[in-house]
């Protein structure tokens, strides 16, 4: 009784709890991001790699030596300065800072769902289930994502919209602070991750909903959409000018080569929304968001309906990644979540077990609670996994110490960034496919080619030096050896550990 | 011109038009100079529409009337020719400037959308073969839309047309009726355009008798190449700018309810539309349509409620005007040919007799040096042009050397051409194809290779 009673005591509070489930979310990113000093992507040593070079010359690195063998590089590096400075007080932050950006998406889901159900706990409740976002975690885990920086902002812009469009609803005008606060987060959020029309296009579809509700958008509001759509134009333009003259609209495309399109531009299926998102959160979104639409006139609840609408629509033209889209889609369905756990407790109130509503509530949170958080742990568990081992830095630190400056080493594709900032040296291939010549289908030519022949000739091509052979590489191919490897007039094995094998080319 | 506005945009246009030029060092941009002024001082040409070096050999009928102009006027002074464009893009310019006014429409503002616009300064930024045309359709147009007697001096330039392009000539024709249709003065109309039609199905269907064949080339277009082909922010240096496309689309739902009344404007918008996902001419000619709109669309900026949105958004569009803008001078003043380009054709020039290959994009270069050439981009009249471009692709990819020896015995190839642009174009590395051969064979001698340009001659033992 007495336990009950504190736990009576501390929900009356809902910034404590708020707080609470911020730290938690800190704490389990941090638990595990700790776990290694290295990182889970390769894309985030080209991160790391442009925010050390933003630290010594104060301007990203325009022009890559290493990366392709040398080429220009397109980015906005909004992202990279923003880590640079808090770099600067320790290398550290480049794990506690991206983890802290995500936690503190929490707050803004928090934010927006009370705008959406005035609800506290129902707030809270959404809150705590997208802090433990399977998708979320996956994609930005010990991996300096950008996606920790753009998701929050995101949702600041959204529910900064939301408060706007409120405030005309009743009061007839627009702050214009909240216009000037609005734009620059549309300004900051299009720097930060260009070719990303998402909040455009839910603003879009939300004048859609709203005229089949029959409603009359306020005249500012549809001022507003404009505003946004035209800044994200502008700025992507201007961003990315050379990818627009050189593809086109393919530039969306990012110049992905022909057989890796498919695994960032896919079509979602039920399944990648229930791996991503996971079950409840899925069905207790989706319910809550059937809910808030159908339910009496809410024009938030119309605005994140757009907004899921939105994503979904990009997602099935393929004009976002799947990863990317299954990110936004699993936090609003978050904030939709409220909307579900504040009709139950509605529902539990008029019941008999009304007596018993804060208890029942404590069960349903811990019973979705158990159901996320265990994923969530078995995937960041799993993302520590494949977070560069002690052997790979063993086998790239032995390239870096043992090969002239000038080699060209040939390694994966989702290897190239390593191979540029813990081996220093040229890679042949890597992610950053904007302005890259096109060497993918090369590269898995060499790592499965049969005849010593062909190898060579591709091999000479790139002018390779040395081939960078992990286990990972291995288990992408499905490969336990290069079958050409045997001929030792043109191939020697000058590394070995458990994790990788270092080949130097000879012919 | 009333306003002061209307002065400067016609001298920003000036400078923007000769500064292309400077920039260039008057280098003239792409491969439609060097034909014109070619073709400007060949008689055999002027005389009986025979080009020596193109394909060859072969008639040639497109460019006939810009030809004799350039002759003309060459034959005063060669600097006006290098100015002209500019001269007649002013010209233009504040023609269209009258007739913006006598379709309603605040002209100051549309010529300031216009004096930017990509698609204008591709038209007038070099010689080509649409600035004369266009000014000459601009000219009658601007002449038909008059009342009493300048109506009918607008026969003059309506004639002219035809021998000087023809789609640009089939444009007026259609649009001219259109508005005379929309004016009710369908019979005055008949006095200009039925001589023009007449004059352009006489003078194109004697073309294709002679010639005996006709190329349209007409592929089709998926919706990646229509905005490709529309937007000059994705690479077309004749589109129109993204954001005066986008405030044309606020222009157009705007005015959408009031289209009866203009009934010209809407109709003649969408002919040109299609028209410009096949021909640069419907496309340079849609821009006019487009800067009318985007007159209109960011007129009704000046409606919106909230201040600082409205003055952020109108600044967004000018900023994305100025920058297509920009972006198209840019493509335009790093467009080929360079220097490195030019002295290669110099080399070339002073070497002895003989077939040039090279790809097609190089063809009137490799012309205007006086050397004949195997294809080049007039493939209007070509009987042969699908074996022509067949044996060009197969002599382009192959490593076998007979192959590539009975290919070159057949146009009686002399030399090779070869520079960094159209490596880009044909090849994917360093020894494909015919380069592979030109490295390994002892068949082929490089005489020239300076600044990406190689010249490769063929040795018969």
């Amino acid at each position: 009784m007495k336990l009950l009673k504190k736990i009576r005591l501390c929900l009356r509070f809902p910034w404590n709890i708020l707080i609470a489930i911020i730290i938690l979310s800190l704490a389990f990113q941090l638990y595990f991001v700790f776990q290694s000093p290295n990182y889970s992507s390769d894309n985030a040593y080209y991160n790391i790699r442009q925010i050390g070079y933003i630290q010594e010359n104060l301007k990203p690195l325009f022009y890559d030596e290493l990366s392709y063998g040398g080429r220009y590089v397109l980015d906005s590096h909004i992202f990279h300065y923003v880590l640079a400075l808090f770099g600067l007080i320790s290398w550290h932050a480049l794990k506690v800072v991206p983890a802290l950006f995500v936690s503190l998406t929490a707050l803004l889901v928090f934010f927006l769902a009370k705008r959406l159900t005035g609800n506290n706990y129902a707030s809270l409740f959404s809150a705590f289930v997208s802090s433990f976002m399977l998708i979320f975690i996956k994609q930005t885990l010990n991996q300096v994502s950008v996606y920790s920086l753009a998701a929050p902002i995101m949702l600041w812009a959204v529910y900064v919209f939301a408060c706007l469009d409120a405030g005309a609803e009743q009061a007839g005008t627009y702050s214009g602070r909240g216009i000037g606060l609005f734009a620059f987060l549309m300004v900051i959020l299009t720097l930060i991750q260009p070719l990303n029309a998402i909040i455009p296009v839910a603003l879009l579809f939300y004048l859609g909903l709203l005229g089949l509700e029959g409603q009359k958008p306020h005249k500012i509001t549809k001022e507003v959409v404009v505003f946004s759509i035209l800044i994200t134009i502008l700025l992507n333009l201007i961003v990315f000018k050379k990818a627009f003259l050189e593809f086109g609209i393919g530039a969306l495309w990012q110049n992905i080569p022909f057989g890796l399109l498919a695994s960032y531009f896919r079509e979602i299926t039920i399944a990648d929304a229930v791996y991503g998102i996971g079950v409840l959160p899925l069905i207790i979104g989706a319910v809550g968001l059937s809910w808030g639409l159908a339910g009496e006139k809410n024009n938030i609840a119309l605005l994140v309906g757009a907004f899921i609408l939105a994503d979904v629509a990009l997602l099935v033209l393929k004009l976002i990644p799947l990863a990317v889209g299954l990110i936004y889609l699993g936090i609003m369905l978050a904030v939709t979540c409220s909307i579900a756990f504040d009709k139950f407790l509605a529902y539990i109130s008029i019941t008999r077990f009304s007596k018993h509503k804060t208890a029942i509530a404590l069960l349903l949170v811990g019973f979705v609670g158990v159901s996320i958080i265990l994923p969530s742990v078995l995937s960041a568990d799993d993302m520590m996994d494949k977070a560069v081992s002690k052997e790979e830095i063993e086998a790239l630190e032995w390239i870096r110490d043992n090969t002239p400056g000038s080699s060209i080493i040939l390694g994966d594709v989702y290897e190239g960034h390593k191979i540029n900032f813990i081996a220093e040296r040229k890679n042949v291939i890597d992610t950053n496919f904007i302005f890259a010549p096109d060497r993918y289908d090369d590269v898995v030519e060499i790592y499965n080619a049969e005849s010593v022949l062909r190898a060579m000739q591709l091999l000479r091509k790139y002018k390779v030096d040395y081939i960078y052979f992990s286990d990972r590489t291995k288990e992408r191919y499905e490969i336990d050896t290069l079958k050409y490897i045997v001929d030792e007039n043109c191939f020697e094995r000058q590394f070995e550990n458990e994790g990788s094998e270092v080949y130097e080319v000879k012919c | 011109m009333k306003s002061n506005v209307s002065w400067f945009a016609s001298g920003l246009l000036a400078l923007i038009l000769l500064a292309v030029q400077m920039l260039r060092e008057w280098i003239p941009i792409g491969s439609e100079p060097y034909l014109l002024l070619r073709l400007s001082s060949s008689s055999s040409f002027l005389g009986s529409l025979y080009d020596a070096y193109s394909f060859g050999g072969r008639l040639a009928a497109d460019n006939y009337g810009t030809a004799v102009i350039l002759n003309i006027i060459g034959s005063v002074h060669e600097v006006i020719l290098i100015l002209l464009p500019a001269i007649l893009g002013v010209g233009a310019f504040v023609l269209l400037l009258h007739i913006f006014r006598g379709l309603g429409v605040q002209d100051e503002f549309t010529g300031l959308i216009l004096a930017i616009s990509p698609s204008f300064i591709f038209v007038f930024g070099s010689l080509n073969q649409y600035f004369m045309p266009f000014f000459f359709a601009v000219l009658a147009f601007y002449l038909f839309m008059r009342n009493g007697l300048l109506r009918y001096a607008a026969v003059v330039p309506a004639l002219a047309l035809p021998f000087l392009n023809f789609h640009i000539a089939l444009l007026f024709i259609m649009l001219a009726g259109l508005y005379a249709i929309w004016k009710e003065k369908g019979k005055k109309a008949a006095f200009v355009l039925v001589p023009a039609a007449a004059v352009l199905a006489v003078w194109w269907g004697f073309m294709v008798l002679k010639a005996g064949a006709v190329n349209l080339q007409i592929g089709q277009v998926s919706v990646g190449d229509g905005l490709r082909i529309l937007i000059s922010d994705f690479g077309n240096p004749a589109g129109i700018g993204l954001f005066a496309l986008i405030a044309m689309l606020f222009g157009i739902a705007r005015y959408w309810k009031r289209k009866y009344e203009n009934v010209f404007v809407f109709v003649g918008f969408v002919l040109l539309l299609v028209y410009s996902l096949f021909r640069v001419e419907g496309l340079i000619m849609l821009n006019l349509f487009a800067a009318y709109f985007a007159c209109l669309g960011l007129q009704g900026l000046c409606n919106w409620e909230n201040l600082s949105l409205r003055n952020f958004t109108l600044l967004i569009f000018v900023c994305g005007l100025l920058f297509s803008g920009l972006v198209g001078v840019n493509m335009l003043v790093h467009a080929e040919p360079d220097g490195r380009i030019l002295d290669g054709l110099e080399f070339l020039e002073a070497e002895k007799e003989g077939v040039v290959f090279s790809h097609y994009s190089r063809g009137n270069w490799i012309a205007f040096a006086g050397r004949q050439n195997v294809m080049d981009e007039n493939m209007l009249f070509i009987k042969d042009l699908k074996e022509r471009m067949n044996d060009s692709e197969n002599l382009f990819y192959t490593r076998e050397l007979q192959e590539a020896s009975m290919l070159i015995d057949k146009y009686g190839i002399k030399y090779i051409w070869i520079d960094e642009g159209m490596k880009k174009k044909v090849w994917k590395d360093n020894e494909e194809g015919l380069l592979f051969l030109l490295k390994y064979s002892r068949m082929f001698n490089r005489i020239y290779n300076e600044g990406d340009v190689e010249v490769w001659r063929v040795e018969r033992e």
